[in-house]
């Protein structure tokens, strides 16, 4: 009679020889079902012999996967479940290297699962690696690699797995799943806090001369891949401070959430994407979000519209630099705390038209409005940077007694750059110690539609 | 404290921890047609200019470029 250990070994042999991708990856699950999962734990060891029947590079795999389900199911060890996980996915990478893209749904399911463990690990036990990554120091300098640094040395090996399959039909090549690859990948990376490496593995990507599948895979459910990747990919683009490609992916993701039909279920990951493409979207095309978009987001808008928005849209520095202290945390974790500092420019401006406009109110030659002081910029930069309320709410008048805490030299700088970026028509006259301003179109709209 | 100044931090750390982008859940909800209403393209509008000359940052500013003009 069979043992149920030859049942499941001519099962998975049957699997292979068919290219049976579901039924393989249900041989190597770690989740195959409560009585499965035991029954396949309490299987003796396999032997040589017992393997023989599966082809040679297989055989690791399951010797492997029996020891896994063990350790989960009997041992309940984490350590030694996400160890053997983690050798069994080195073995199916190797395995997979003869295959073609039939293999591809029980890699990604293995490497989803591995990933997965490696989070309850954390969760239980943070090791001692996850405090240095949080440190911000690395782990390499431990003799030891960390866990984190393990699974991406393995992700790595399946990316690179899926981008040197050389067979030239895409539909066939193991390249149609790289996005799922890519973007654990990078974001593994991101966690380490090794920037560098996954900026390396994207220029792989881009270095090849196959073909790649499509961001927007026609294979619905893999549009996951392209949105998760498009995000790190956008967070690298953000943090060399490549702002017109960093929108372009955000917007692509977006794109394809919109393929998803339950958006109740995703406003996390909007909201992630949001965060970004927010401040980007105003300082790229001077676009704000409508009233409708920042009530499905309240985070998004008590960061945004109710903070930094509101100083930048008054031209409030003062008020811009205390959210940005606010949130400085938030913002250094996303990467987003150069476009932040990039916006002041744009709270300026706002500061730049309002003084421009007050004054040609208050101005008596109503011929020459258009030509402003620079003492009056040196004002509205006063009033902006330190205002004061007393206890009754009421602005404090300026000491006339203390000089102003700006040079003319300061706010002839600021006119410059704002000058230099299109956003201000004219000329500053260093000389008079004034800035002409286009008498027809002096701030010229910014609004960018795509 | 108030309601507000008690959520606010609250929203804070939790915006400052989820720094992760997560995997999604159940892959039957993708579909082959995008749905309109989460078009992204209405998402966003363009006038945002402030037109307001008269709140009480204006008018304090107002006041002081009147001052400044006065010594000048």
């Amino acid at each position: 009679m069979n043992s149920p250990l030859s049942l499941y070994l001519s099962f998975v042999l049957t699997s292979i020889r068919n290219e049976d991708a579901s039924n393989f990856r249900n041989c190597i699950t770690i989740n195959p079902g409560v009585n499965e999962g035991s029954l396949r734990s309490s299987f003796p060891e396999p032997s040589e012999f017992d393997l023989y029947p599966l082809p040679e590079k297989f055989r690791p795999i399951i010797k492997n996967y029996l020891k896994l389900m063990k350790s989960i199911y009997i041992l309940n060890d984490i350590d030694s479940s996400l160890n053997d996980l983690n050798e069994m996915v080195n073995n199916l990478n190797r395995a997979a290297d003869t295959q073609t893209n039939w293999i591809n749904p029980a890699l990604i399911n293995a490497s989803t699962e591995l990933i997965n463990v490696y989070q309850v690990k954390q969760k239980s036990n943070p090791d001692v690696e996850q405090q240095q990554e949080d440190d911000g120091t690395t782990a390499s300098t431990s003799s030891s690699s960390s866990s984190l640094e393990k699974l991406a040395t393995t992700i790595n090996n399946s990316f690179k797995l899926s981008l040197n399959d050389k067979n030239l039909d895409l539909k066939l090549s193991k390249r149609t799943d790289i996005y799922f690859f890519l973007g654990n990948l990078i974001k593994i990376y991101f966690k380490l806090g090794k920037l560098e490496l996954a900026k390396s593995v994207e220029k792989a990507l881009k270095g090849t001369r196959f073909d790649l599948p499509p961001l927007d895979n026609p294979i619905p459910s893999k549009k996951k891949h392209s949105v998760t990747y498009l995000y790190y990919s956008a967070m690298l683009s953000l943090d060399d401070s490549n702002f017109v490609d960093t929108e372009s992916k955000l917007v692509t993701a977006m794109n394809l959430l919109s393929y998803y039909r339950e958006p109740k279920f995703i406003t996390k990951h909007m909201e992630m994407i949001l965060m970004i493409l927010i401040p980007l979207r105003l300082y790229n095309n001077s676009l704000l979000p409508t009233q409708s978009t920042w009530e499905k987001f309240p985070n998004l808008k008590f960061v945004y519209k109710d903070c930094l928005f509101k100083a930048i849209i008054k031209g409030d520095l003062k008020s811009f630099e205390k959210c940005q202290s606010r949130f400085q945390v938030l913002f250094l974790k996303r990467h987003l705390y150069l476009l932040v500092e990039n916006l002041k420019n744009l709270c300026y401006l706002q500061l730049v038209k309002k003084v421009a406009r007050i004054f040609s109110q208050l101005s008596d030659d109503k011929a020459s409005t258009h030509i402003v002081p620079l003492s009056a910029f040196q004002v509205g930069l006063e009033v902006s940077t330190n205002w004061k309320r007393d206890q009754n709410n009421s602005y404090v008048a300026i000491d006339p007694s203390q000089p102003y805490s700006q040079h003319l030299d300061e706010i002839e700088c600021i006119l410059a750059n704002l000058i230099f970026e299109g956003k201000i028509k004219g000329y500053i006259s260093h000389g008079n110690k004034c800035i002409v301003l286009s008498k027809t179109n002096a701030f010229p709209t910014q609004v960018v539609r795509l | 404290m108030s309601e507000a100044n008690q959520t606010e931090p609250k929203i804070i750390k939790t915006l400052e921890e989820d720094d992760e982008f997560e995997d999604f859940p159940d892959d039957t909800k993708w579909s082959s047609e995008a749905k309109s209403i989460n078009n992204p393209a209405h998402l966003w509008e363009e006038d945002w200019e402030d037109d307001d000359s008269n709140d009480a940052f204006a008018q304090q500013l107002r006041e002081e470029l009147k001052k400044a003009q006065k010594q000048v």
